[in-house]
């Protein structure tokens, strides 16, 4: 065991040894999740239920105020509401990343990105139930939209740029105690801000920057539309492929800085 | 393959961050001002918890950290251990490492004892067959066999120090490092793990383990590094030293 020498080998070599620790950061997660849901008789399907519950409410509200047809609104604010969860509510639950493994980081020898890695681990189990339940209830509903092909590209690219964000976001606000709370309220606002639950095409033009300069809006689209069977303009591939690799620059150069320090800012 | 333990010339800072310095209000002030609010308070603290220290321990050494508490030991731990990177120097370890220093660190109060075993073998990076044909062994050598059903928050102190020695001696390991809270176990328990240490170094291992207790360090080990404020003041056989 020891340490490349130069900065931008010891950052390359935490990302390297995080995928090399797979196995384990898979099995910690899972052991972690059965914890969490110890003595619960639906478990993870908890957050399942948590995001039909809320769809069903804006559905109730916001598909009657729009008037359209209900039934392709609902599976749109259902997968809006899902796709949230895994690109908004993660950059969220992402601020505690390291201060939250503070016990097992002062014991151990992993790398940053282990827990980046167990991190993003988490939000696709949980993706993965309200996918379940998610179809079930389209199903049953009989309004079951055939998911594109580009779904499986699209959650996979989507997986790189909330992996690079939440070492950014958990690096800060291991940092600075602030910026967890900021975090909360920002993604707060960009809930509402972003096409969640109501229909890009109802925004007047002038306020269309919304949805063309909002990463988070755009990540959104490449999720939702493969999901109800459309496929993502070239537009949202380019811009969220951009935001990727403008993520992953940033977050080597956070590595590379600081790496050393966030087991002590913890 | 041998195995060594190889510090030189480390030294480690810490940046101890008091409320102020931890708020971004504060930093962005500080921004704009150059910084020297920071500088001329006390803000932004920086102990060298490690200053200058080298030495080597080849295969058969064991190793005992003495110092008053706050001198250093637990760092250093840390630093062979590799969870803290020194700021400056350089470690080298080769060898599978095996360390428990933070008693109840990493475990888990709501699993059972026999899980927690489980995670910690996990965390050393072993398959799950080689964690449970070792899970015996080390249910009885920790002699907690009718506990390890039960949570691990109704342990007390001295059966988590067991459990947790029991399991980072019963993985095979070469470097082995442990911190004092060796002390919570009962009598009993001491003379036990001291004779399965003994046992590890006739293995020709490397052990090195921090105490307070310098009649332990005499009957388990070959060399003593004594530590004062981050610095080595002493460095060599036991029988040498005379506080």
């Amino acid at each position: 065991m020891s340490y490349p020498r130069g900065r931008l080998a010891s950052a390359v070599h935490d990302v390297v040894q995080g995928v090399e620790l797979t196995p384990i950061w898979y099995q910690v997660g899972v052991n972690q999740l059965v914890a969490r849901y110890r003595r619960t008789i639906l478990g993870p399907f908890w957050v399942a239920g948590s995001l039909i519950a809320t769809a069903l409410a804006l559905w109730f509200v916001f598909g009657s105020l729009m008037g359209a047809d209900y039934h392709s609104t609902f599976a749109y604010i259902v997968a809006g509401i899902m796709g949230w969860s895994l690109v908004g509510a993660s950059i969220v639950e992402a601020t505690a990343i390291f201060t939250s493994s503070s016990s097992m980081m002062q014991m151990h020898r992993f790398p940053l990105m282990f827990y980046v890695f167990l991190q993003t681990h988490r939000v696709v189990i949980n993706f993965a139930h309200q996918l379940v339940a998610f179809w079930l209830i389209l199903l049953a509903l009989r309004m079951f939209p055939i998911p594109n092909w580009t779904f499986i590209p699209a959650f996979l690219l989507l997986l790189g740029t909330i992996t690079g964000m939440s070492l950014l976001v958990g690096m800060i606000s291991a940092r600075y105690k602030d910026v967890s709370y900021m975090i909360g309220i920002v993604m707060q606002m960009l809930f509402f801000l972003s096409p969640v639950f109501w229909p890009t095409e109802n925004l007047p033009p002038k306020r269309q920057f919304l949805v063309d300069y909002n990463p988070f809006a755009q990540m959104l689209e490449v999720l939702r539309k493969p999901l109800l069977g459309g496929m993502p303009s070239a537009y949202n591939w380019t811009f969220v492929i951009l935001l990727t690799v403008g993520v992953w620059i940033t977050a080597l150069i956070a590595l590379m800085l600081y790496r050393k320090r966030v087991v002590f800012w913890v | 393959m041998s195995c060594f333990v190889d510090l030189r010339n480390v030294s480690l800072d810490y940046n101890i961050y008091s409320v102020r310095a931890q708020s971004l209000r504060n930093a962005l002030v500080n921004m704009t001002v150059g910084g020297v609010l920071m500088r001329n308070s006390r803000d932004l603290t920086v102990v060298r918890a490690l200053s200058n220290i080298s030495f080597r321990l080849e295969e058969g050494d064991r190793l005992a950290l003495l110092g008053h508490n706050g001198s250093g030991k637990t760092t250093l731990l840390k630093v062979i251990a590799g969870i803290y990177e020194p700021t400056t120097g350089t470690v080298d370890v080769s060898g599978r490492m095996s360390s428990t220093i933070d008693l109840g660190h990493g475990l888990d109060p709501e699993a059972s004892g026999r899980q927690n075993i489980r995670n910690l073998g996990l965390m050393r990076r072993l398959t799950m067959a080689q964690i449970n044909s070792r899970l015996a062994a080390i249910a009885e050598f920790s002699g907690l066999e009718a506990y390890l059903e039960f949570p691990l928050k109704t342990y007390s102190a001295g059966m988590t120090a067991r459990l947790m020695f029991s399991t980072a001696t019963e993985f095979p390991s070469d470097v082995l490092v442990l911190d004092e809270w060796l002390g919570a176990g009962d009598a009993a328990f001491v003379k036990k793990a001291i004779d399965r240490m003994n046992a590890l170094v006739a293995a020709a291992k490397i052990v090195v383990l921090a105490t307070h207790d310098t009649g332990l360090a005499r009957s388990v080990c070959n060399k003593l590094c004594v530590l004062d404020a981050g610095k080595i003041v002493y460095l060599g056989p036991p029988a040498g030293w005379a506080p």
